[in-house]
């Protein structure tokens, strides 16, 4: 089972092969017991470029995982003052949006707690920060990541002094040229695509590395994002982790009054992702399901924040 | 007659394959189309680097940006008219960051005559040629579609391709030089001149031979660069050769033709003929040949046009 795990996209016959001489099996016994672990639901096929390729399914991953005698509670102590570091930078956040009347205010604002725990994570992790890959498919949340990388140094004073001028690299709408960003954007639902190119580009090189994308609830209507979903997930694209910002809320009302997200949970899970969840809207909640999401193998992992209790208005 | 020995697909995948080859960091992009479009002939020599989206164009062109961001580059194939659905991911995604997307619209214009009005698009030039950053191709034959298609690899940026089904003629010899940004210029004429693109190049030299036996000598221009236009040889053909003829199967609105109409305006104000599709939409049939037919598009119909034109100068 574990050669299945590390595996990142044998044939069956070749994993087989492999098993039967490393411990001298005969393969007639293992093609038996393969069936027995697919009618148990512990491993499944999947197609890519018209070669059967097997892997564990989540049932098979997570028993595995409790064989292996890993703890229930996986994610270790998570340092509290990431959480005080929303209070100084939303602060921050509305001083900056002061110039332009507090455009986009509410949106960057139930954005900002997932960015300061992406950088905080990475950073607490040895991870260099200032290769972080964030596509901002919610791109009006953009004054969020200037906020959170002018603390992480990454944008400097002077850069954030001409703020939303023109040919400035901090727009209120995320372009290219700004640090972390990978491409612009603005228009909705398009993130998850650019993501996943970027993700089977860093697969076909072999490289390690996380691509992060924020997308909000309301751009959950366009058929672009559900679109790419399936295909995160149809190209096992375990280097994504995608946010929802669940703030309940888009630009003229109520998400659910003005098109269907839930069952959003049940949603993703169909479309093949791993699917966390955060209880509310505090950055060392989202690290703790950070570091759950990144030691999953195999297919995209999603992670619901709830920032309902943030949202203020309508946007 | 019309006489068609070979396929616009065919010529698209033999360079596909040729480039898979001699470029490394080039993927093609699918959306479940590869085997009408001949892509399939990349697949299945390059299968790693195929990346198959399925049915969802807008995914396509996202997919292809972050390649590109990457420093892959992205060869996505499909029909022209369903590409239109993600044109806003093209302006938004591609074309705004400059991204080197290489985008290739089979079965355009009358080419996918079974298939009928839904598939049919004569919107294409006018909606790529707008977008800032984009250059936009329309080879006229097997040749050209080889040749500029590998010239498309080496030169960076955005560049939008459009190429029909089959029903290709053969223009060129492979030794002639068909160059990016530089139109052609296949036979010289004083009396009027006719610029085309793509397919229509060949109903043009014909119909530049009909014109012949009426003692009209026609320039025919083969235009197969539409963004940049090489305005030195548009210029050149009103001072000697006016006027201008555009002959093309696209909308007369926005295509080749606008695009003429709006150099010479300003440069040199000269009379300037569009035909193509007047601003309507396509129709099934079973047979290329009459469909031409049905939209005043053979050369026979086209030389009594211009015929006309002619007599009422």
């Amino acid at each position: 089972m574990k050669t299945l795990l590390t595996a990142s996209g044998p044939s069956l016959n070749s994993v087989l092969r492999k098993i039967s001489e490393t411990y001298n099996i005969p393969l007639s016994t293992l093609k038996f017991h393969i069936s027995i672990l697919s009618d148990l639901g512990l491993i499944e096929k999947i197609g890519r470029n018209g070669t059967k390729i097997v892997r564990l399914s989540k049932l098979g991953v997570k028993i595995l995982r409790l064989m292996d005698g890993e703890s229930l509670n996986p994610v270790g102590n998570i340092p509290r003052d990431v959480d005080n570091l929303q209070i100084t930078l939303s602060k921050e956040l509305d001083k900056l949006l002061r110039k332009i009347d507090g455009f986009h205010l509410s949106s960057s604002l139930t954005t900002l707690n997932i960015l300061i725990a992406i950088f905080f994570h990475r950073q607490s992790s040895h991870m260099d920060i200032h290769k972080t890959k964030i596509v901002l498919s919610k791109g009006h949340a953009a004054p969020a990541l200037y906020t959170v990388l002018k603390h992480f140094g990454i944008l400097s004073e002077r850069e954030m002094k001409n703020a939303f001028e023109q040919e400035s690299i901090i727009q209120t709408h995320p372009i290219k040229g700004c640090p972390t960003i990978v491409s612009s954007s603005g228009s909705l639902g398009q993130g998850l695509s650019i993501a996943n190119g970027l993700a089977i580009r860093l697969k076909m090189e072999r490289e390690e590395d996380f691509i992060y994308v924020i997308m909000g609830d309301g751009e959950l209507d366009e058929g672009q994002v559900w679109e790419s979903m399936a295909t995160s997930s149809t190209h096992g694209l375990d280097n994504i982790i995608l946010f929802i910002d669940r703030n309940g809320k888009q630009l003229t009302g109520e998400t659910e009054s003005i098109k269907k997200k839930e069952p959003l949970k049940d949603r993703l899970n169909a479309f093949g992702w791993e699917v966390f969840e955060t209880p509310d809207a505090k950055p060392s909640s989202i690290i703790r399901e950070i570091i759950k999401a990144e030691k999953i193998r195999g297919w995209p992992k999603a992670i619901i924040v709830n920032t309902r209790n943030l949202s203020q208005n309508y946007y | 007659m019309l006489l068609y020995n070979n396929s616009f697909r065919e010529a698209l995948g033999r360079a596909l394959v040729d480039a898979g080859y001699a470029y490394r960091n080039m993927v093609v992009i699918d959306t479940d189309l590869s085997k009408s479009t001949r892509a399939i002939y990349f697949a299945e020599q390059f299968p790693d680097r195929f990346i198959q989206v399925g049915i969802s164009e807008q995914d396509a062109v996202g997919t292809a940006a972050g390649l590109a961001i990457g420093n892959k580059i992205p060869i996505l194939i499909t029909y022209s008219m369903f590409l239109m659905r993600a044109w806003e991911q093209i302006r938004n995604t591609i074309a705004r960051d400059n991204l080197n997307v290489k985008i290739v619209g089979t079965h355009s214009g009358l080419s996918d005559y079974l298939d009928g009005s839904s598939h049919q698009c004569f919107e294409d030039i006018a909606l790529m040629r707008v977008i800032p950053n984009f250059k936009v191709l329309s080879p006229s034959d097997t040749v050209s579609t080889y040749s500029l298609f590998m010239q498309m690899l080496d030169n960076q940026g955005p560049i939008y391709m459009r190429l029909g089904r089959d029903n290709a003629s053969t223009l060129y010899e492979d030794e002639d030089e068909v160059q990016l940004g530089k139109a052609n210029t296949l036979v010289d004429g004083d009396d009027l001149t006719i610029i085309s693109h793509g397919a229509m190049v060949s109903i043009a030299l014909q119909v530049s031979n009909l014109l012949k036996k009426h003692h009209v000598s026609a320039r025919v221009i083969d235009m197969h660069t539409i963004k940049p236009m090489d305005v030195d040889t548009v210029i050149k053909a009103c001072v000697d050769a006016p006027p201008i003829i555009v002959i093309e199967d696209h909308n007369v609105i926005g295509g080749l033709g606008g695009a003429i109409a709006e150099i010479v305006t300003t440069i040199r104000p000269t009379k300037v003929i569009r035909i193509g599709l007047n601003d309507r939409f396509g129709t099934g049939s079973t047979n290329y040949v009459s469909l031409l037919e049905y939209f005043g598009l053979t050369p026979k119909q086209l030389k009594d046009r211009i015929m006309g034109v002619i007599n009422e100068v």
